[in-house]
């Protein structure tokens, strides 16, 4: 069942075509490797390693104002997205525009570091993993307290994980946590068996801290008013409308959230968004599809270090592409450099089938696909399919890159004689097909929620490798097996096999790579990206 | 929709109209109907000549030379893809036209064959056509068809169902009206007398009656689907991709409209231009008849 | 019959009508494919927790019950929880309707200010070149797609003017009605070729009818016979006409809401339906069908008040 769950979990993670994943992240390294003494404390430890080991371009770029303390503080924060929000229930919520909003008023104990390598004090101002001792202690802020002026305490971290492990989607991963205890402003958590992904998980936006029997309300009250120790707390939001977040008079943190409020608006038309942004009326578009991100001004578009996954699956379960030589006959005719063409120069060949530019990410051991016409022809000929075939691509036609990238495929493939029917889902029936494996062909898009190469491991196995129906019982082992690496080198071998399985098997396959975008205005300082686009509200500053 | 006719008030004037002279009908038609004839005409060479009039193939890509500006080589620049959008232009005319007109003439189809139903048979019969045109009518169906396409997929099929679903209760009252009115002539019942079937009644005495009717509601149909076919693909739920179609080239170019203008605003003329086509011989029709 | 009778047996026929609407908005779920359940729990649920979310729904209930029991709860005003959010889907819904109502009452305000003057002008100039020019327009407005035009006039008129806000629907009551004014007027240039017909054709009939001929055999002339006589004879209709454009005008309210970034009702459906959160699309189905059944409703009652032939017959 453990498994199952897990599944479970990051499956939703990465739901709408955002991204998805799961955690790690440096600091459990730092844990395995450092072994007993001196545990990891506070934010972001050994990081430097980790980003060794991640070859493929680094560098957040970001445009405006990273780091920076902001010296004015006040004013509304105002954003807008092109995707609904999801509600408050953290386990079902699939956007990462939902996730972005969960953290701001529900925050978890600690937070993923924005350089996405390791984490930053939440609600807790340190922590302590100890792999020997089977236990994670956190010590709360001074003053942490819910929204309501009740303070958190360590039953509130037991109800939520109660909460949290009901969740019919994310609820196995806690599985480690057997007891939380604690006094005052300490929390212990006791694990059954050493979990490097623990603290990552802990560091999402499914791990919100709730208080304690939903502070008297019923569940449904609950989420449709809730309360968390948040930097924000809810004024008023709705489903697809407007979100508006005030202040938490409470916050821990001084100063903390620099602006009075945050307003969130569903805008869906591009057109629409960037007038918005340009004339002011708003700051922040969260998630530009990469092929407008061109109309805006350059150095108001933040570009997030190259971490967004455009993939491609092949159903295994079925002719045609239960034919090893049809797929990689496909693998090596599509126009990489044509795809991403198609995508403003925010995207680039792929690597791989693993999200870049995450903790102890590595390439496969030979060079990936790239296109070659003349080995497709040789690898059709060997197929069952010599004289070509005819199959159906599914894609979310509300998402505009992939709608891009289903039509220069059907291009691409109609030269060795594929031809490619697209069909075009509302992302809902979208995922129905694709989580039934139902269509030949899938494409979508996929990202991490935190640091560290088990989160994508672990989303290929949820997703079945990314709707092809490929076993997962292969990857369940290699990711358990991650978790006990005591090295970072065993941990990247791990990330290594995983691409040759990919590159060998040509069942799922990575198709373009390239950066999660945002249109920050230049009046923000403190604007501060995660690779996988996730970014906190009460670090910005507003000046002038 | 908006069809006046849809009122029963209005029944009345529709059903009164006699039969017209075919030929003095054509003579005496007034200009607006030849000019919209000429426009649409040209529409349609257009769709059945495409692929000589248009330089390029309008599926070919090219994104190293996406979002171009027009250059002599392609006169309307390039799309998102680096398709040649003259070309589409051009080749979005043998998809619109057809579902245009389709989308206009199989809700008449239907609309004559259960007017006419209704008309005949009476009783139960009748009662359950025109109470299912009422719900119908009252319904704001196309909203239950954004809502149905969203779940169910998007396509041509699906459009054209939901047109021929939605629109086809003006002519069943057209028809039936008709019907209704000959039923009890002295000449209809003679003919019934003599053994003529209802098909052949209904051929030789109601359809050239209906039909001035119906050739007044036929043009703005057509433009309504036109239309309505345009903001479907707006909304995600028209012809799928890479097919061109003006509809979803005005919603491909839309975010480059600042910068490549052209690439929105010039589908929409010519959806416009079209639809002021078909509009025109629609009045014109209409003012012979009603003068 | 009086006219008391036509109202009452036309409110009496919207009774099974309601029936029939609820229906088709239930249906909306039956023919939906895709398991309601999986939307409730998530993709990854496993089947025991499909099946405890689909005995807590009742959708393990036959058909025929689960009707009962959605007509039963839309009568009480429940319409049920989303899906997602588990919010109540009128209070999703109720914020946007007041959005919604501006545009509307905007758009049909927009629609007669444009409408009557031109739509009297065309029928006093009949068949001049007035006449021509002003049908002609209506000819060219009906035929653009409501979404294009709301493009052209965000690019033409709000980038241009600071009072014309780029979309949004504001925090005040003035920024309400800047914000308004572009997506009424997207509306209206739709709807008015309509209106302009329908009130000319009806004018000219008017004109022409002996009941003007004798008007005017009396001495009453000019504005006076217009005003007095014609534009009120021509009123009934013209509210008809009005009114059944509202079907009309809701599917362009669903577009040009997408267009201008309203958090109305139409924006509000096509996101709704996007997430297939299913309660929440019956909603605003049935809100949508009962506003178009209601204002029919109304255009008839009124007709019946102002149509003279009725008062006749009183």
């Amino acid at each position: 069942m453990r498994i199952k769950k897990i599944i479970a979990l990051f499956a939703v993670l990465a739901l709408f075509a955002s991204a998805c994943g799961d955690d790690d992240d440096a600091g459990t390294t730092e844990a395995t490797t450092a072994t007993t003494a001196a545990p990891v404390t506070t934010e972001a430890g050994g990081t430097t390693e980790a980003t060794t080991a991640t070859t493929a371009a680094p560098g957040t770029t970001a445009a405006p104002g990273t780091t920076a303390a902001p010296a004015e503080s006040g004013g509304t924060l105002r954003v807008t997205r092109f995707e609904s929000f999801d509600g408050w229930v953290m386990d079902s919520a699939a956007a990462y525009v939902s996730y972005n909003t969960h953290q701001a008023v529900m925050e978890p104990l600690i937070r993923f570091a924005a350089d996405g390598y390791g984490f930053d004090p939440g609600l807790a101002e340190t922590w302590v993993y100890d792999p020997d001792a089977l236990t994670i202690t956190f010590t709360l802020f001074e003053g942490a307290a819910f929204s309501n002026g009740d303070p958190v305490a360590a039953e509130d971290v037991a109800f939520s994980l109660d909460v949290w492990n009901a969740g019919p989607n994310f609820g196995g991963s806690w599985d480690s946590i057997v007891a939380i205890t604690g006094e005052g402003r300490e929390i212990v958590m006791e694990l059954a068996y050493p979990d490097n992904t623990i603290l990552p998980v802990l560091s999402g936006s499914i791990s919100g801290i709730m208080p304690k029997d939903f502070a008297g309300m019923t569940e449904d009250e609950f989420y449709n008013s809730p309360i968390g120790a948040g930097p924000f707390m809810v004024d008023e939001w709705s489903i697809g409308g407007r979100i508006v977040l005030k202040k938490n008079p409470n916050y821990h943190r001084e100063g903390r959230p620099y602006v009075d409020e945050v307003i969130l608006d569903v805008v869906t038309d591009q057109t629409e968004n960037q007038i918005l942004f340009e004339s002011g009326d708003t700051h922040v578009v969260e998630y530009l599809p990469a092929n407008v991100a061109g109309q805006y001004d350059p150095t108001e578009v933040y570009v997030c270090a190259i971490h967004s996954l455009e993939h491609l699956g092949m159903n295994v379960l079925r002719p045609p592409f239960d034919d090893p030589f049809l797929r990689k006959a496909v693998a090596y005719a599509v126009d990489y450099e044509a795809v991403n063409a198609g995508l403003g120069g925010y995207y680039g060949p792929p690597s791989g089938v693993l999200s870049p530019n995450i903790y102890n990410w590595a390439p496969p051991s030979e060079p990936y696909f790239r296109r070659d016409l003349d080995k497709a022809r040789e690898m059709l000929a060997q197929s069952a399919y010599p004289d070509g075939v005819q199959v159906e691509i599914n894609y979310d036609s509300g998402n505009g890159v992939d709608a891009l990238i289903a039509q220069v495929l059907q291009a691409n493939l109609a030269e060795i004689g594929v031809d490619l029917t697209l069909t075009g889902l509302e992302t809902g029936a979208f995922l129905d097909r694709a989580f039934t494996v139902d269509a030949d062909m899938t494409i979508w898009n996929y990202g991490a929620i935190s640091p560290g190469i088990h989160d994508p491991i672990i989303w290929l196995a949820a997703t079945e490798w990314l709707f092809s129906g490929w076993e997962t019982d292969t990857l369940w082992d290699l990711f358990f097996a991650y978790a006990e690496a005591a090295t970072d080198a065993e941990m990247q071998a791990i990330a290594t096999e995983v691409q040759d399985l990919s590159f060998n098997e040509a069942h799922a396959i990575g198709i373009g790579e390239g950066s999660y975008l945002h249109a920050v205005s230049q009046t923000l300082t403190g604007f501060e990206s995660a690779p996988w686009g996730l970014y906190y509200y009460d670090t910005i500053a507003i000046s002038g | 929709m908006t069809d006046p006719t849809a009122l029963p008030l209005d029944l009345s004037a529709a059903d009164s109209q006699g039969p017209l002279d075919d030929r003095k009908f054509w003579q005496r038609l007034p200009v607006k109907v030849w000019v919209g004839l000429a426009i649409v005409l040209i529409y349609v060479l257009i769709a059945v000549f495409a692929p000589l009039l248009a330089p390029h193939d309008p599926l070919a890509i090219d994104p190293a030379n996406k979002l171009a500006s027009p250059t002599g080589d392609h006169l309307l620049g390039t799309d998102e893809l680096g398709r040649d959008v003259l070309s589409r232009l051009l080749y979005a005319a043998r998809v619109d036209l057809p579902i245009g007109f389709l989308g206009a003439l199989m809700p008449m189809v239907l609309g004559t064959i259960l007017g006419a139903l209704a008309g005949f048979y009476g009783r139960w019969t009748d009662t359950l056509v025109m109470r299912t045109a009422d719900v119908v009518q009252a319904f704001p169906a196309y909203i239950l068809v954004i809502v149905l396409v969203f779940a169910l997929g998007q396509g041509a099929k699906s459009i054209l169902v939901a047109f021929t679903v939605l629109a086809w209760v003006v002519y069943a009252r057209i028809i039936r009206g008709e019907v209704l009115r000959i039923r009890d002539l002295d000449y209809v019942h003679a003919a019934r007398v003599a053994g003529l079937g209802r098909l052949r009644i209904l051929r030789a005495h109601v359809l050239p009656n209906a039909i001035n009717q119906t050739l007044i509601y036929l043009p703005s149909d057509i433009v309504f689907a036109t239309l309505a076919l345009a903001a479907f693909s707006f909304l995600g739920l028209g012809i799928p991709p890479p097919t061109p179609e003006w509809g979803a080239m005005i919603a491909e170019g839309q975010p480059f409209i600042r910068t490549n203008w052209w690439l929105a605003t010039i589908p929409g003329l010519i959806i416009v231009v079209f639809g002021l086509g078909v509009s025109l011989i629609g009045e014109g029709f209409e003012e012979r008849l009603h003068g | 019959m009086g006219r008391f009778g036509f109202v009452a047996k036309r409110l009496l026929q919207t009774i099974p009508m309601l029936f029939g609407i609820v229906l088709v908005v239930f249906m909306v779920l039956q023919v939906t494919p895709g398991d309601p359940a999986r939307q409730v729990a998530g993709l990854r649920a496993s089947e025991a927790e499909l099946e405890e979310v689909r005995e807590k729904l009742g959708l393990n209930d036959s058909v025929v019950v689960q009707y009962g029991r959605y007509v039963k709860n839309v009568l009480q005003g429940d319409l049920g929880y989303s899906y997602k959010s588990r919010k109540p889907v009128a209070e999703i819904i109720a914020p946007r309707i007041v959005i919604t109502s501006w545009l509307l009452v905007g758009g049909v305000l927009l629609t007669l200010v444009i409408s009557i003057p031109l739509g009297v002008l065309a029928a006093l100039r009949k068949d001049r070149p007035t006449d021509h020019i002003i049908r002609g327009l209506g000819l060219v407005g009906l035929s653009m797609p409501s979404f294009w035009t709301g493009v052209i006039l965000l690019l033409l008129v709000a980038l241009r003017f600071d009072f014309f806000p780029p979309g949004g629907f504001g925090e005040s009551t003035y920024d309400h009605f800047r914000s308004i004014i572009l997506p009424s007027l997207t509306l209206a240039i739709a709807s008015a070729p309509f209106i302009i017909r329908g009130l000319r054709a009806e004018m000219i009939s008017v004109m022409e009818s002996d009941y003007i001929s004798t008007a005017r055999s009396l001495g009453v002339s000019g504005g006076r016979l217009v005003r007095r006589f014609v534009l009120r004879n021509a009123a009934g209709p013209g509210i008809t006409l009005v009114a059944l454009e509202i079907g009309y005008l809701l599917f362009g309210a669903v577009v040009i809401e997408t267009t201008f970034a309203l958090p109305g009702v139409g924006q509000g459906i096509v996101l709704a339906a996007r997430a297939r959160d299913l309660p929440t699309v019956q909603g605003y189905t049935l809100l949508f069908a009962l506003v178009v059944m209601a204002v029919y409703l109304l255009a008839d009652i009124i007709m019946a008040i102002l149509d003279p032939r009725v008062e006749i017959e009183a």
